[in-house]
């Protein structure tokens, strides 16, 4: 049983950082290959606390998703300033996500390439809880005129902009709420495992993600968290083909491009399909 | 000194050059960056490999077998990933996505069956040493410097000189005028993948002589990227000139600076750049038409 | 001779911008005075549609000068030109295809609403902001006929109505601007036949009347700049060919030469 928990408590730390990107990819447009950076941010600021100065958990979670959110600025304040095309921001985060495993790597404070242990905090409670938490503010968020102008940009940037939004910030905001999201599944994951490493967030880990969100749909937050714990659970349970994981994920992108482009849930939520009510 | 780490940044840059002409390539024609290229370039270096260990054949027909066999693969990988997309008009982005797709599940289907096991080359140059003007500079690297410009220059004189290369330059502004003027625009991209396939496969075989050959091996492929991009993605002599840049640069930094700093700078030259020159040095106007 | 102040809306003064060597649009100016209807014409390629984005700050003007009521909006960046008061629609229609018609009318007052960090919880002053949006937005579609069509998807209109909610887009777009607002049409009745070209014109007239806007158009239906426009500015190769009204532009010798000659020509022979 135990091993089951285990297992959902990841999907639950893993979905946190697919809805994440679901608002910046999913809802804003722009396409990103570094988000497990900010899920690595989120993981060793809060790591760092509790390791070296026993902050509580109760603030290293908030401290790692702040870090998360405020770094998140350091690329996306010249990337979308300069409003780059989507394959060159995409490139752009790739390389900040690659920036940042050499110095996690080479700090003495994350203790380098060998990794950090800290304590075990995250217990289920502050998982669900954190989780639950995450679904409503997300839903609250892209229910309100954020969400609206969000999926604007997404459909036509420059229409958008003639409609009075300001890009750059809207943009910014977007990658802001979702690195924090990011940040929070970080920190969970972090004192989840008792044990982090640079090499647990690198392009791997975010074409994961992006995985989860293209093949659960663009524009919708109910199908990438469902993929997202479908893309964890799975693997975990069927451990002897762990080594396909990765080709699969890499053939499934192909394949949704081809054959359902819109993924499991696109433009639609969950209640949607319930309501009998398609947009 | 200078002059040595400025001729190993040309050879590396030479490299990079010829890397990132396979992106300029599909993304003059198809406007959209082709990320399962460093893929393609890992598989030539496989491929090579396999014909150099297992059947003994010498440098030269390890190249063409490779360039062969990798053009031949890019182009199946379009037939495959992209034609549908394509034809639908799909926004680049799936495209990439695609691609990204396509990078994934070759790299990690070499992992599950070869397995992560780094292979080396047969030595085909027994590291012999030219002394040029008083620094001392590796046989590989002149040669893989002098084959890379060589290449691109008959690639630019294929694209400029022959009826395919007009046609290719054609589509490039307009694909479909091109089409409608009878032009076969399958055939046409078929061509412009073989060639960037055939530069990933000579690319595969020198990376794989200087290093060693593994599944990871295409990631220096981000580095042809951002070489493309630096030169303006789409443009040849930017390629060319991208490649070169970034090579000196880059061995400049990790000589005198740090070669742990050596990524971190690229890449932060990469956002630099693409903040004040968005198309590049030698890149066209990509400025969206309202 | 009249009150003093501004007497033009919009002030173009010396607008230039080149592409790579090629000049799309060089020592243009003009006025625009307020109220009314301004029609650009001019043949393919003579950089009308260049103009309107320089004036709405999608191009940067390479030299020149673009005033809107004395404000200097020549370095200013397009949400801020929205914000000044000048709203636009595109040649090819640009509408957000997958938001309802009612959202993309909603957008642009949504954009500049105050609600921050309470969007994550859904305070009143948020749900309140959100329903006098959908109220003024629902109001807007109303007066443009659109009202049966506020929940449908955009792209599910037909084309005609597309350029209609378009239209109310751009006229939502002024409506939290204080002070006088312009509205650049593109090219609204592209792909119309006569009798939709009639319609339009009405909707134009009307809604300018209505809204109490100053409107730029873009148009090559040249009936349709007669019947609504009250000045025309006609261009040739970036540069500007003739500037009067409806009928010193259609008796204007250039002008026919360079423009309505073949046209013209046409309509003698009937």
């Amino acid at each position: 049983m135990d091993y089951e928990i285990n297992v959902v408590m990841l999907a639950c730390i893993n979905m946190i950082a697919v809805l994440g990107l679901a608002v910046f990819t999913g809802f804003t447009g722009l396409f990103s290959l570094g988000h497990a950076a900010f899920v690595g941010i989120g993981a060793y600021a809060s790591g760092v606390l509790t390791y070296h100065w026993n902050v509580p958990f109760f603030f290293a979670l908030p401290a790692g998703m702040a870090a998360a959110g405020l770094s998140s600025l350091v690329i996306g304040i010249p990337t979308l300033r300069a409003k780059l095309r989507s394959d060159y921001f995409a490139i752009a985060i790739l390389g900040f996500g690659e920036a940042l495993r050499v110095c996690l790597e080479n700090l003495s404070i994350t203790n380098g390439a060998r990794g950090l242990s800290v304590n075990e905090f995250s217990g289920p409670g502050w998982i669900l809880g954190t989780l639950a938490l995450s679904l409503l503010a997300t839903r609250n968020f892209l229910k309100s005129r954020f969400g609206t102008l969000f999926v604007a940009i997404r459909e036509d940037p420059i229409a958008a902009e003639m409609a009075g939004i300001d890009l750059f910030k809207m943009r910014l905001l977007s990658l802001v709420v979702s690195a924090t999201l990011c940040g929070a599944s970080g920190a969970l994951l972090a004192h989840r495992l008792a044990f982090i490493q640079p090499v647990m967030f690198t392009l791997t880990q975010s074409t994961q993600l992006l995985a989860s969100v293209i093949a659960g749909g663009i524009g919708s937050v109910s199908g990438p968290v469902i993929v997202a714990f479908v893309f964890t659970a799975l693997p975990e349970m069927l451990r002897s083909l762990n080594m396909w994981r990765l080709p699969a994920y890499g053939l499934l992108l192909v394949l949704i491009m081809i054959y359902r482009p819109q993924g499991l849930l696109g433009y639609r939520e969950l209640s949607d399909l319930f309501r009998g009510r398609a947009r | 000194m200078f002059l040595q780490t400025l001729v190993t940044g040309l050879s590396i840059g030479g490299i990079y050059s010829l890397m990132a002409v396979g992106y300029s390539l599909i993304f003059s024609i198809l406007s959209f960056s082709n990320f399962a290229h460093g893929a393609v370039i890992m598989l030539g270096a496989y491929m090579g490999l396999a014909l150099a260990t297992q059947l003994h054949w010498g440098l030269g027909l390890v190249v063409s077998g490779s360039v062969v066999g990798a053009g031949l693969l890019s182009v199946f990988n379009e037939r495959v990933a992209y034609s549908v997309l394509r034809r639908r008009r799909a926004p680049s982005l799936f495209l990439m996505i695609s691609a990204m797709g396509c990078s994934v599940f070759l790299e990690n289907m070499v992992y599950a069956t070869i397995g992560s096991r780094f292979y080396a080359f047969p030595e085909f140059f027994k590291r012999k040493v030219v002394d040029v003007w008083g620094s001392s500079l590796s046989l590989l690297d002149l040669f893989a410097f002098t084959v890379s410009i060589g290449a691109i220059f008959a690639l630019h004189l294929f694209i400029t000189r022959t009826k395919t290369g007009i046609a290719i330059r054609a589509g490039v502004n307009d694909m479909t005028m091109c089409s409608l003027m009878g032009v076969n625009t399958d055939r046409l991209i078929s061509i412009v993948f073989f060639l960037a396939g055939a530069f990933a496969g000579v690319a595969g075989v020198f990376l794989g002589i200087k290093y060693f050959v593994y599944p990871t091996m295409g990631w220096v492929t981000n580095k042809a990227y951002i070489a493309a991009v630096i030169g303006g993605l789409g443009s040849l002599p930017g390629a060319l000139v991208g490649g070169l840049i970034l090579g000196v640069l880059e061995t400049l930094v990790s000589t005198y600076l740090s070669s742990v700093l050596r990524d971190v700078f690229s890449f932060t030259m990469l956002i630099a750049l693409l903040i004040w020159l968005p198309n590049g040095l030698m890149g066209r106007d990509t400025e969206e038409k309202v | 001779m009249t009150a003093p102040g501004p007497t033009s809306l919009l002030e173009v003064r010396g607008l230039s911008r080149s592409f790579g060597g090629i000049r799309a649009v060089e020592a243009l100016s003009f006025d625009v005075a307020r109220g009314g209807i301004m029609g650009l014409i001019g043949p393919n390629g003579a950089g009308k549609t260049t103009v309107f984005n320089l004036i709405t700050g999608v191009y940067r003007p390479t030299a020149g000068t673009i005033f809107l009521n004395g404000i200097d909006l020549t370095k200013k960046r397009p949400h801020e030109v929205v914000r000044a008061g000048i709203a636009r629609t595109f040649q090819n229609i640009r509408l957000f295809n997958r938001m309802t018609c009612l959202e993309n009318v909603m957008t642009p007052l949504l954009a500049r609403g105050d609600a921050a960090l309470g969007a994550f919880f859904r305070t009143p002053f948020v749900r309140g902001e959100e329903r006098k949006a959908r109220e003024t937005a629902l109001a807007v579609m109303e007066d443009m006929g659109l009202a049966d069509t506020a929940y449908r998807l955009a792209s599910t209109l037909p084309y005609g109505l597309q350029r209609k909610l378009e239209i109310a887009r751009a006229l939502a777009c002024g409506l939290l601007v204080q002070g006088p607002r312009l509205v650049l049409l593109d090219e609204p009745a592209a792909g119309m036949n006569e009798a939709e070209t009639r319609e339009l014109g009405e909707v134009i007239l009307k809604t300018q009347k209505d809204f109490d806007v100053t409107m730029m158009l873009i148009e090559h239906h040249i009936n349709l700049v007669m019947n609504v426009c009250t000045r025309i500015v006609v261009m040739e190769r970036g540069t500007l060919l003739a500037e009067g009204s409806p009928h010193a532009i259609r008796s204007d010798e250039r002008v026919i030469a360079a423009y309505l000659g073949r046209k013209g020509k046409n309509e003698h022979g009937r």
